[in-house]
């Protein structure tokens, strides 16, 4: 079965328009808009890590707003409950029994706020809802709305009063993201420019149901046994590097494995190439290994993460 | 002229010729029919002497082809502790454009200590770099210098090892060995929790909340969260800005050093390390100062890195010396 | 290829030629050599994993100890020590390669293979000894490397490590490695013995040749058995068809073309006495007449008229020195003595009685000399007593002289009577190797009368006698006859086949007068190789004999005279080219080299790039297996631009790098690489059109020249 994008190197339109739709929200990053595109094409989530008014939280709306999806944002608090997110049964007095009112996370984009700073409880219950894309609630469980992506932002910056997140619950962001300062000429453009709000003027490019359609499509782009083992070499190789305590789990990779599907997509491809792999390695398992302590009390940063899984990548044999 | 000079530079590259038990083992063959031949006239013994002699001549060409174009970079960890194995990588590049290099051996060189971790490389393909990585325990604590690399190959036959020494400075800093301590009970009389980080206390801030249980103070029932009777929220209070701890060390000397005074000092060090390094892991703010007068912060934020690091440069002073003089070998003793 | 299999060929290479030196000594029985040979070949076609096994590495610990003393008490029951130790070096090799396991089994393999090398040097030397050590030039680089590269691996690798990139390395995998070793390794390493074996040449040239000879006892004796110097006509003939070289004749003023077959008579010794059934010599008496590079008058000092003609003599019993017809003088050539014993050489030169020269020698080495052949006939031979050239045997048959007398009639000539029985002979009888006369009480009378088939003494003799009877004063002389050309080394070649005897007549006034009454057809050998056979004969003879004069026999005064050469050919560049390669064969052959590896290359470029292109179309994993080849051309092009790929980079992330984008071929590597990729991972099948047209492009990629401004 060949899919419409067989052999042609030119993406195809509509991801073209969605990509220019972001990029217009947030200039100067397009590596950053196109891996959040590959993670919501591949139904993944994202975790944007960067200090606070880069435009973490413009990036997260302009991506709803292109994708035609609903917005809900959340700002994470220490006193922020399960059911504040989640949705609470109240107690009707005047029919006399409870009713659900469903919180923000029945939206199609969630936009969870300094993650870090909600309880580990109050994220648990976060992130059991973006594997299993449902919700349990006084013992029913309700189906989310699909697509549903959650966009989690947090500062690493921040150590007081935080909670940072386990391995166990990062492993359920597909990538993770830095956005860093953009670059002068725009920022320059951005002081000179009168406040607008560049994320409300983003046009609807999708729907929820074409995305879908995309997303399927995604999965369908061929993947030559060669780059499977590739992959499985990737993993393998994280998880028998001496500089590395934990390597990537089994979700890992099949995270990267859609992750880069969707790369390919996205390059107009129907096929995958081993770049799709190895470009991706960085952002989808940097967030997920982690580093062997070298001494006590020590934590360490994310460049030392992404530098070792990039020295472990680039030591990997690409298949020809 | 300028030519004339890099040829002149280049015959004269330090190079070291070493004979391995193989090589002494061919010479002494080499020299036998050597002298055989001359001693018999047998031209054969001449022609079988030609082609020995001639496999030492090759021989000394190709290592020597081995060894040229080769850089070699390390890369130390960022940091390193006593009795701790970290890693030192060590890549090896050749700049050669079509010669591949074999049978690389590189062995990293510490100022005062033997040079007795190396890395082997068994091809170096052309305009390309190998890594390899040795793993070190550090013995003592202080600044650790590197000073270069004896690249060594006994390419091609086996017979010679040719080594040369290559530059390449690095610095790393042992800190001091750290052990768990278990610290007396805090003043707040805080709970640990499933791994917690912040400790709970009697604060004003709100540390967290959680779902109340019966008989509980209702001073702690959260009103604003507890929408159903039923289910009351309690707030948990953060504990009281964490109490400045303040560990003292003395380095100083005393005049009658006694023989196990080093091992002391250093004892001293490390005990200061697990203590100090336990109380910011439970979030306390530490200063540690010296009987020098030096001293250095750390909080939970800050990490440990200023303390080890002030802990494991730190020097014993004598009584009547200067304090502190910056940059010198620590620790001799240990 | 397998890094581990190459390595295995190689070490297996070199043993093989360290044990056929030893064979090729010929220290050892035929039968022994067949069986090294048999245990040889089944000790390289063991498996490899065979001595891994614990039964097997025992009973190779205990073999060598059990052979030893099997060699011990033969050595001892009276076996020489030699052929004993030669027999075990050989066993040990053999026991070593098929069991060998790690790389310090192949290390003994190793030095065993140079001992052996070293053994055969000493004890043998012949031709076989100088291809194996050819052999051995070639192999012994790559042996050497791949040994030192398995020792390395074995020791810096332990079992279970693992790489930086996580996969284990051990042992085995880097055995079973194909990325070690290449093509391009093994040629670099094999064409190693190309410089090798200039170093080799020079230092052999160049290296002063002083022989000290501490230590040395000479022994005497031991020369091969060929031609003889007794003519018993009771006993079985001379074999006539043995094809080993007695001795090589060098011409001066042949015709072009010269004539592959020629009469020499090279003269050896003379018999005067014959009992009735065979010759010998009365007079035994030697006088010694002379040594080493002095000219030894025969009958008078060379003059400038005379010719020279030189002869290489292998060395056989006995040591007669052969002077073809009319020789007057003959000089030893001097060969390999050390200057501190020139004036003590140990040859010397003996003149016996009837004109026999004879050399001794305390080596087991042939001679080399000149002798001076006048043209003119001679005519100062004074007569001297005849008598003994006249006597009969007692007990001859009275019919031979009537028979005799009966020939030669009334001519009161010697030179006519000697002419006629000649004629009749050569006419009347039969040559027969296999003469039924040679058992019988009376053979000449057989030969004569009953018989009438004989071969060349039978002949001989009948003239001798039968002269004799009519009063004319003959011996019979043994030598050899004829030679055959060899258009390699430019000579004659004669065999102990063709080992003759003939008749000398004195001559009142002329001297002593050759004559062969054997029949000159017949005389030739029977079984004359013909074709290709004789043409792979001479060269390899001739090949031998060079080997033989100017390896094996190279010596000082070669050396002067070779450094003398050279300086001439600085000296007169404009004269004959040196070493008598003219130049223009010298840049024709080169040039042809050239041509023919730049074909090769291509030949083997081109079918690695591309399968047939039925098979382009069948199966995906083929079109990834040409996309695959066409880009590994690309990267081959890469390097050779500057700008190679890192294996752990991908191709297009390769091709977008910084380094590519700086090279002005970017686009086109771009472009390459994206074709590739559509190829390989997009299953897009290539036909022939787009493979050649990617080839070409990846060609202009190798051959475009980056202009200096980018520098």
């Amino acid at each position: 079965m060949q899919s419409a994008v067989a052999s042609v190197h030119e993406p195809l339109p509509v991801i073209g328009r969605l990509r220019a739709a972001v990029e217009g929200a947030l200039e100067g990053k397009p590596e950053v808009v196109e891996l959040a595109l590959v993670a919501l094409l591949a139904g993944g989530h994202v975790l944007l890590e960067d200090v606070p008014g880069v435009g973490k939280t413009t990036l997260a709306r302009a991506l709803a707003k292109a994708m035609g999806c609903d917005l809900k944002r959340v700002q994470f608090t220490s006193d922020l409950l399960p059911s504040d997110i989640l949705g609470v049964s109240v107690f009707d007095q005047r029919i006399g029994e409870f009713t659900l009112r469903q919180g923000p996370i029945f939206s199609n984009v969630l936009l969870a706020d300094e993650i870090n700073r909600a309880s580990p409880r109050t994220q648990s219950a976060l992130l059991e809802a973006m594997n299993d894309g449902q919700v349990s609630l006084d013992g029913q469980t309700i189906p989310l709305p699909h697509p549903f992506f959650v966009i989690a932002t947090q500062n690493p910056e921040d150590f007081a009063g935080t909670f940072p997140l386990p391995e166990s619950q990062l492993d359920r962001f597909m990538v993770r993201l830095k956005l860093g300062y953009p670059p002068p000429a725009v920022e320059l453009r951005l002081l000179l420019d009168r406040g607008t709000d560049r994320a409300a003027d983003v046009p609807s490019v999708l729907d929820a149901a074409s995305l879908v359609a995309l997303q399927r499509q995604a999965e369908r782009v061929a993947v030559d046994p060669a780059l499977a083992h590739y992959l499985q070499a990737i993993l393998q190789a994280t998880r028998s590097c001496t500089a590395l305590a934990l390597g990537a789990s089994t979700r890992a990779g099949m995270s990267l494995a859609r992750a880069a599907r969707s790369r390919a997509l996205l390059r107009g491809r129907a096929f995958l190439i081993a770049d799709d792999i190895h470009d991706l390695a960085v952002p989808v398992l940097a967030h997920r290994v982690r580093l062997a302590a070298h001494a006590e009390g020590y934590m360490p940063s994310r460049e030392e993460a992404e530098g070792a899984v990039h020295d472990v990548v680039a030591r990997v044999p690409v298949p020809l | 002229m300028s030519a004339w000079g890099r040829i002149g530079a280049r015959l004269t590259m330090p190079r070291r010729l070493r004979l391995t038990r193989e090589g002494k083992l061919f010479v002494g063959i080499t020299f036998g029919v050597g002298l055989a031949a001359i001693n018999t006239g047998n031209n054969l013994l001449y022609l079988l002497l030609g082609m020995l002699l001639s496999l030492i001549v090759i021989s000394g060409v190709m290592s020597e082809i081995s060894l040229r174009g080769l850089t070699v970079v390390r890369r130390l960890p960022a940091r390193a502790q006593v009795a701790r194995a970290h890693l030192v990588e060590i890549e090896v590049s050749n700049a050669k454009r079509r010669i591949p290099s074999y049978a690389i051996e590189v062995e990293d060189l510490r100022e005062g200590q033997p040079a007795d971790k190396r890395c082997f490389f068994l091809k170096i393909s052309p305009s390309s770099a190998q890594v390899a990585a040795y793993r070190r325990t550090p013995q003592r604590r202080g600044r650790d210098l590197h000073t270069g690399f004896r690249v060594a190959t006994r390419f091609p036959f086996g017979l010679f090892e040719k080594s040369r020494e290559i530059r390449g400075e690095g610095e790393l800093v042992i800190y001091p060995a750290v052990d768990p301590v278990r610290l007396p009970a805090d003043r707040g009389g805080s709970r640990r929790l499933g791994g917690g980080a912040v400790g709970r206390g009697a604060g004003d801030e709100i540390a967290g909340v959680r779902p109340g249980r019966a008989d509980e103070d209702p001073r702690d029932i959260y009103w604003r969260k507890s929408t159903v009777p039923s289910q009351l929220v309690m707030r948990e209070r953060a504990r009281e800005l964490s109490p400045d701890v303040s560990l003292t060390l003395d380095v100083a000397e005393p005049s009658p050093a006694g023989d196990d005074w080093p091992a002391r000092f250093e004892r001293h060090v490390r005990d200061v390390a697990s203590r100090a390094v336990a109380h910011v892991r439970r979030g306390d703010r530490v200063t540690i100062s010296t009987t020098a007068g030096q001293r250095v912060r750390a909080e939970r934020a800050s990490g440990t890195d200023p303390l080890l690091r002030f802990l494991a440069l730190v020097e014993p002073s004598k009584a009547d010396a200067a304090p502190a003089r910056p940059r010198r070998p620590l620790a001799r003793g240990a | 290829m397998k890094f581990g299999l190459v390595h295995r060929v190689m070490t297996n290479a070199l043993a093989a030629l360290g044990v056929l030196s030893l064979v090729a000594t010929g220290e050892l029985g035929r039968w022994v050599n067949v069986a090294i040979l048999v245990g040889l070949a089944c000790a390289v076609a063991v498996p490899e994993r065979f001595g891994d096994n614990p039964w097997v590495r025992r009973g190779s610990q205990i073999a060598p100890l059990l052979f030893l003393s099997i060699q011990i008490g033969r050595w001892v029951s009276g076996r020489p020590l030699l052929e004993v130790a030669v027999e075990f070096a050989a066993v040990l090799q053999i026991v070593r390669v098929a069991t060998r396991s790690d790389s310090a089994h192949d290390q003994q393999v190793i030095v065993l293979a140079l001992l052996h090398l070293i053994a055969g040097t000493v004890l043998g030397g012949g031709l076989a000894y100088g291809v194996c050590f050819l052999g051995f030039l070639v192999v012994a680089p790559a042996a050497l490397v791949l040994s030192h590269l398995r020792r390395e691996v074995e020791g810096n690798y332990r079992q279970g490590a693992r790489d930086r990139t996580g996969l284990p390395v051990d042992v085995p995998r880097i055995l079973k490695s194909r990325r070690v070793v290449g093509k391009t390794f093994l040629l670099v390493t094999c064409s190693l013995a190309l410089p090798i074996l200039l170093f080799t040449a020079g230092l052999f040239t160049l290296f002063p040749r002083v022989g000290f000879h501490w230590l040395i006892v000479h022994q005497e004796g031991g020369r091969r058995v060929g031609f003889s110097d007794l003519v018993d006509l009771g006993s079985v003939g001379l074999l006539r068809d043995d094809p080993q070289i007695a001795l090589r004749v060098t011409l001066p003023d042949l015709p072009e073309p010269p004539p592959d077959r020629v009469a020499l008579h090279l003269r050896g010794t003379a018999l005067d006495f014959y009992d009735g059934r065979a010759w010998a010599r009365t007079n035994v008496h030697r006088a010694a007449v002379g040594q080493l590079q002095q000219i030894i008058p025969i009958e008078r000092r060379p003059e400038p008229d005379d010719q020279r003609v030189t002869i290489d003599l292998e060395a056989f019993d006995p040591p007669v020195l052969f002077t073809p017809p009319g020789a007057v003088a003959v000089e030893i050539v001097p060969r390999t003595e050390s200057p501190f014993l020139l004036g003590v050489s140990r040859l010397r030169i003996e003149r016996g009685a009837e004109g026999e020269l004879r050399y001794r020698d305390s080596e087991e080495r042939g001679v080399r000399y000149h002798a001076w052949v006048s043209r003119r006939a001679r005519t100062s031979a004074a007569r001297e007593d005849m008598s003994r050239y006249l006597q009969l045997p007692q007990g001859l048959s009275p019919r031979i002289s009537a028979l005799a007398a009966e020939w030669v009639g009334a001519s009161p000539q010697p030179l006519e009577k000697a002419r006629i029985i000649e004629r009749r002979l050569r006419a009347e009888y039969r040559y027969d190797r296999a003469s039924p006369s040679a058992g019988t009480p009376h053979p000449l009378d057989h030969f004569l009368f009953e018989s009438r088939r004989g071969h060349c003494e039978f002949y001989s003799t009948a003239m001798a006698i039968m002269l004799r009877t009519a009063g004319v004063p003959t011996r019979n002389v043994t030598g050899f006859a004829g030679g055959s050309w060899n258009r390699f080394s430019r000579a004659y070649t004669v065999r102990q086949g063709d080992a003759h005897s003939w008749v000398e007549v004195w001559i009142d006034g002329v001297g002593w007068q050759l004559f062969d009454p054997t029949p000159p057809a017949e005389a030739a050998p029977q079984s004359e190789l013909r074709g290709l056979t004789a043409f792979l004969r001479d060269m390899l003879e001739a090949t031998s004999q060079r080997w033989d004069r100017n390896v094996v026999g190279y010596d000082i005064h070669q050396q002067m005279s070779l450094l003398e050469r050279l300086r001439g050919s600085f000296r007169a560049p404009a004269g004959r080219p040196a070493f008598g390669v003219p130049p223009s064969t010298l840049f024709l052959s080169v040039v042809g080299l050239v041509v023919v590896w730049w074909l090769v290359r291509r030949l083997l470029r081109r079918r690695r790039a591309l399968a047939s292109p039925e098979e382009a179309r069948s199966t995906p994993a083929v079109r990834a297996r040409i996309a695959t080849a066409l880009y590994e051309a690309l990267e081959g092009a890469m390097s050779a631009q500057g700008v190679p790929r890192a294996q752990g980079v991908p191709p297009l992330a390769h091709a977008r790098s910084s380094d590519v984008t700086a090279h002005p071929l970017a686009r086109e590597i771009l472009d390459l690489t994206e074709l590739y990729l559509d190829a390989r991972f997009g299953h897009r099948a290539l036909d022939a059109a787009e493979r050649d047209a990617f080839l070409l492009r990846v060609k202009r990629v190798r051959a475009h020249k980056i202009r200096p401004a980018r520098a």
